[in-house]
């Protein structure tokens, strides 16, 4: 394609989604690359997890999962309409802005059901589910309760589960919400080391400082509209995303 | 931390087997056996009940209506075609995967939740006794009797000797335990827990959540008409509320709750602490103490809910773990 070579992974083309009388997205069109850390910001209710739910075939409370109009394409295959765990299958898997681990299962257990995607043996799955938690750090909890968990622990496990279903696209829904500053910076390192892995990265968060200083690119949205999709430097002096957005004019870290 | 107690577990549970294997070497009263049966049949159903309401999260309350099924089905087919019961069982189980299907499709494919579902096995379950009090071709509200022939195990009769229908429920007893112990231990165990937990989550991460609703349902009805089409043949004769009445349903659902919801054991204990309690209440009650049990059963679910809200087995199994070192 015409992007300096790089691969196209997902399309999402003129979607648009209405609930009721209000459009949550309207004539969205944006593309993620292979190998691409892309944030995707906007204030409260641009319509951010209705893209999300829409590109992962979650079905938003008491609507259809299917767009009004337009399509969603991951590696060329259309998959608007497909259920989140064919989705899956196909390598594109998500985690949810309020986290969603199962209490009632421990840490190993957690992972080791995602990483069941992909192999059936119980064994093999402990050995690759204890693997991904000394890669992203919860080895030494192993046994604990998903219940017994900090938030940004459990976010931790939310992350090491998705990873466990071997995923090409790794769509993180405000995996930073609720951090301090140390663990916001744990976490940007741990999204640096599985964008290493070859895993590219949708990362959807209100903290803006740590968008900015991770993601190749920034899509905007505002009022269910994209008003801008650049280099992070270039979106923080845009004035439309300052006028939408920011409030204030963002200065980046250089 | 030193592990010391490692083994006890497994040897308990051996020889849990080896007493039970000679029980009725020591103990001929009929009476006992006929509880013991009756303890290992609720046992065999409440660890059914529980693949689907404990482990899948999916609470059934007409669980009743395969127990009927795998009943007459060996009935039916025995008095009217004199198929031998054991592939009436196998009729049965087939029967009330059929049943369960219907069930299952409109529920589980429109993604009803867990409550709704609840709802709709209860009415069905009501809709199929009613069917069978008024279907002049199964015997209708009269009841039906086994046709009786020769006791042996290829007839699956044995009239007034109780001692080989003690083993052969023991056996389904720990034939089921065995799978259920391999379940848990692989995918679909895990898939199952999953489900339970979050289905979006389970669903999210690549899970078929309702292939696997499926399976489970399936697998538990299976075995409910495996203990149905046993009651059958134990009993000899049956009418409908014997085994269709949302009694049986609640007899499956409560030792899993006072046992311990989603484990493997729970529903046992739970069985072996009400069945017999039933038993000896009607046996001692007569006619004044109809009712009487359900009034124990709830107030005994009460005590478990508040103090073991995830049942008796939990408490039993932290007594176990007092070895092993924990944080």
């Amino acid at each position: 394609m015409s992007n300096g070579g790089k691969e196209s992974l997902l399309e999402v083309r003129n979607l648009t989604k209405r609930f009721r009388g209000v459009i949550a997205n309207q004539d969205i069109n944006m593309e993620v690359n292979s190998g691409e850390i892309i944030g995707l910001i906007g204030p409260n209710g641009a319509g951010k997890t209705t893209l999300f739910n829409m590109i992962t075939g979650t079905r938003p409370k008491g609507a259809s999962r299917l767009p009004d109009s337009g399509a969603v394409y991951f590696k060329r295959v259309k998959i608007t309409g497909m259920k989140p765990n064919s989705i899956c299958k196909l390598g594109l898997v998500r985690t949810f802005q309020l986290v969603r681990i199962w209490e009632e299962m421990t840490v190993l257990e957690n992972v080791m059901t995602g990483v069941f995607r992909a192999m059936r043996s119980a064994r093999e799955a402990r050995k690759k589910s204890e693997d991904l938690l000394k890669f992203t750090g919860l080895y030494t909890k192993l046994d604990y309760l998903g219940s017994s968990l900090t938030i940004a622990d459990k976010k931790r496990l939310e992350i090491t589960r998705a990873l466990g279903t071997k995923p090409d696209l790794l769509l993180l829904d405000e995996p930073m919400a609720g951090l301090t500053t140390t663990e916001i910076n744990e976490a940007l390192e741990l999204i640096r080391q599985i964008h290493d892995q070859g895993i590219t990265v949708l990362l959807v968060e209100h903290v803006i400082e740590a968008v900015m200083s991770i993601a190749h690119r920034v899509v905007v949205l505002d009022n269910g509209q994209k008003i801008a999709d650049d280099r992070p430097e270039k979106v923080a002096r845009d004035k439309r995303v300052i006028e939408a957005y920011l409030g204030e004019e963002y200065h980046v870290k250089s | 931390m030193n592990r010391v107690k490692a083994i006890p577990k497994w040897t308990w549970l051996i020889f849990l087997v080896v007493v039970f294997l000679i029980f009725p070497f020591f103990v001929k009263k009929e009476f006992y056996l006929h509880v013991m049966i009756m303890t290992f049949l609720f046992a065999l159903l409440a660890a059914s009940w529980n693949i689907l309401g404990g482990f899948t999260g999916y609470v059934s309350f007409g669980h009743a209506v395969f127990f009927g099924l795998g009943a007459y089905s060996v009935a039916v087919l025995g008095k009217n075609f004199a198929v031998n019961p054991w592939l009436g069982s196998i009729t049965g189980a087939l029967v009330a995967i059929g049943l369960a299907s219907i069930i299952a499709f409109p529920s589980f494919q429109t993604g009803l939740r867990a409550h709704y579902f609840a709802i709709a096995t209860w009415a069905v379950g009501e809709v199929i006794r009613v069917i069978f009090m008024n279907w002049m071709y199964v015997g209708g509200a009269t009841g039906i009797m086994i046709p009786l022939t020769e006791p042996s195990l290829l007839n699956y009769q044995y009239h007034t000797n109780k001692v080989p229908y003690y083993y052969i429920i023991f056996s389904f007893l720990v034939l089921e335990i065995v799978l259920i112990y391999f379940i848990t231990k692989s995918r679909f165990g895990y898939y199952l827990r999953a489900i339970k937990g979050n289905e979006e989550a389970a669903e999210n991460i690549g899970i078929n959540t309702t292939l696997f609703k499926h399976l489970a349902y399936y697998l538990s009805a299976t075995f409910v008409a495996i203990g149905g089409a046993f009651y059958a043949q134990y009993e000899l004769y049956f009418d409908p509320p014997m085994v269709f009445h949302v009694g049986i349903s609640m007899k499956m659902i409560l030792p899993a709750i006072l046992g311990g919801i989603g484990t493997i054991c729970g529903p046992i204990i739970g069985a072996a602490i009400m069945i017999p309690l039933d038993q000896f209440l009607r046996a001692y009650l007569g006619g004044i103490g109809s009712g009487i049990n359900f009034i124990i059963y709830g107030l005994l679910v009460l005590i478990v809910v508040v103090f073991k809200p995830k049942g008796i087995y939990e408490f039993i199994g932290n007594l176990f773990k007092k070895g092993k070192g924990e944080q």
